[in-house]
């Protein structure tokens, strides 16, 4: 379901050995920036994204030690960084309607390597995304910019195959919409 | 469709270059900070489960006091209300009485200085209340990034969310500045701060004083009257812009903001018009260029005024994001000559490429 090709991604070996199940700290080194990674293209704004991943790993350092297989660690992060993000979304809404938040137009981080035309489109195409549903949001990102499939778009969202489906649809439509509107 | 088709792959193919860039110096940091996090909240955890027994072991003993003595006018005393739980260790207390309470876990207070006339402390991040003992002689102040909270005896709360900080006052006055204005605050009143648009007239908040160049003296108008006109019409237009934003009309607001400039060039309200001008094309219209420009024109309206700083900042942030590196470096290094001890250096280095 989780692809391997966060080029990030460092190889550690997970499998407890014998007396020396992973640490916590571990865990964080090697998932850290997949973590920050799958944040990033989430929310968007590149200055909370330290603050977004120590909030996962917060949340993750709570249920660890109930995980028994460790090859599941990394979809379980991916789980609570859509649900940490979906929260801090919903926040940022708050603050923007009340007209507090400052973060709308701040540059998505991109590889140097980037061309100037995908620094302009992802730009474009955050500008979107912040006026989109959140739920909607999530689901058209993961599917769309992260690459999962729909039914790891489901089991992420926690919603059914249908109601996903229907969600990246939305998400697509509102995307072409606008951006056809130039 | 196939349009739509195509406009996908693009964004997924562009969308793989989104990297947060974490250096391996990052992951030790982060690392470190989450060890910390756990290590404050075990801490948290265990003066809970002590306070909690403390004062289980303390109802108990009331209660065999009071059943041993059936005196029915021996009630225990009522928990402390509005204080939220805090860590005692943690408390700063200071040699006049006043103290500084963490009240979440991850609050860091730091003791700037601290002299006979003059005591300040630096909110890092987190929630704080602080109760200070009055003494006239002696200014109490708590910095949150950009805001100042500055006190002579009261109780409040600074908490620092991103890169706003809200101030709520429990008891006595405060005064908040953040900069290129403030406001005083007292008993019951709270707020954010800075606030997104400033205005000059707003209630309670004043803009610093601006230094203005003088216009020559052939055009200074003719008469009080007029002056005091032209004077009500900018107020007008910039209470106008702060209405038009609240409101959500974001680009109705800068065209007032604009009209203001234009036909209020030598009004003392215009620096702070430029400002606020620059920071909604930054930040909320997403025009990096017009607003590194905006910036200038409000660091050239008033290059001592108290928006010079903030704004030469500001035009590196917007610089660096219009993709105008080599202006971004050289107001990066003005901003280094000009204000050496200047707070906003980091975000000024990071931006300007300053390595």
């Amino acid at each position: 379901m989780y692809k391997a090709e966060h080029p990030q991604e460092v190889t550690l070996r997970l499998v407890p050995d014998a007396g020396h199940p992973p640490t916590l700290d571990d865990v964080y080194r090697r998932y850290c920036r997949y973590v920050g990674a799958v944040i990033l293209r989430l929310y968007g704004c590149p200055s909370e994204v330290d603050d977004l991943i120590q909030d996962v790993f917060v949340e993750a350092a709570v249920g660890l030690t109930r995980l028994r297989d460790p090859e599941a660690i990394k979809g379980w992060l991916a789980t609570i960084a859509v649900r940490t993000v979906r929260r801090r979304l919903r926040v940022r809404r708050a603050w923007r309607f009340l007209g507090l938040d400052r973060d709308a137009a701040e540059t998505v981080l991109v590889d140097p390597k980037a061309s100037p035309a995908d620094r302009v489109l992802l730009r474009a195409v955050y500008k979107v995304l912040d006026e989109m549903p959140v739920q909607d949001r999530l689901a058209f990102t993961l599917h769309t910019i992260e690459g999962e499939t729909m039914k790891a778009v489901a089991k992420l969202c926690g919603c059914t195959l249908a109601t996903a489906k229907r969600r990246v649809a939305r998400g697509q439509r509102l995307i072409e919409q606008r951006m056809s509107d130039g | 469709m196939d349009d739509g088709q195509d406009l996908m792959r693009r964004i997924a193919s562009a969308g793989r270059r989104i990297d947060p860039s974490l250096s391996d110096r990052d992951v030790e940091r982060l690392v470190a900070g989450a060890r910390r996090h756990r290590e404050r909240r075990a801490v948290m955890l265990r003066a809970v489960l002590a306070a909690g027994a403390t004062a289980a072991l303390a109802l108990t003993g009331a209660l065999v006091v009071h059943r041993a003595r059936y005196a029915p006018e021996a009630e225990l005393a009522p928990a402390p209300q509005g204080v939220p739980p805090a860590d005692t260790k943690r408390i700063l207390r200071l040699p006049d009485g006043s103290t500084a309470v963490p009240l979440d876990p991850e609050t860091q207070i730091d003791l700037v200085e601290e002299r006979s006339d003059r005591v300040m402390l630096s909110l890092v991040r987190g929630r704080g209340r602080f109760e200070v003992t009055p003494r006239p002689k002696r200014a109490f102040l708590v910095r949150a990034g950009d805001v100042t909270v500055t006190v002579v005896g009261t109780a409040f709360t600074v908490e620092r969310v991103a890169d706003r900080v809200g101030v709520a006052v429990q008891r006595g006055t405060v005064h908040v500045d953040w900069g290129p204005g403030s406001a005083p605050l007292t008993a019951g009143q709270s707020g954010w701060y800075p606030p997104l648009v400033t205005t000059a007239d707003g209630p309670g908040a004043t803009a610093k004083a601006v230094r203005v160049s003088r216009p020559p003296r052939g055009k200074v108008a003719s008469s009080a009257s007029a002056r005091n006109e032209r004077g009500a019409a900018a107020a007008e237009l910039l209470l106008a812009a702060d209405r038009a934003r609240l409101s959500g009309r974001t680009d109705e607001g800068a065209e007032l903001l604009r009209k203001l400039l234009r036909e209020h060039p030598d009004d003392p309200r215009a620096p702070l018009a430029a400002f606020t001008l620059g920071r909604l094309l930054l930040i909320e219209l997403g025009r990096p260029a017009e607003a590194a420009a905006t910036f200038a024109q409000a660091r050239r309206m008033a290059p001592a005024g108290p928006f010079a700083e903030d704004a030469l900042a500001r035009e590196v942030e917007a610089l660096s994001k219009a993709g105008l590196a080599a202006d971004a470096l050289a107001r990066a290094r003005e901003y280094q000559h000009l204000y050496p001890n200047g707070r906003r250096m980091v975000t000024v280095r990071t931006a300007g490429g300053i390595k």
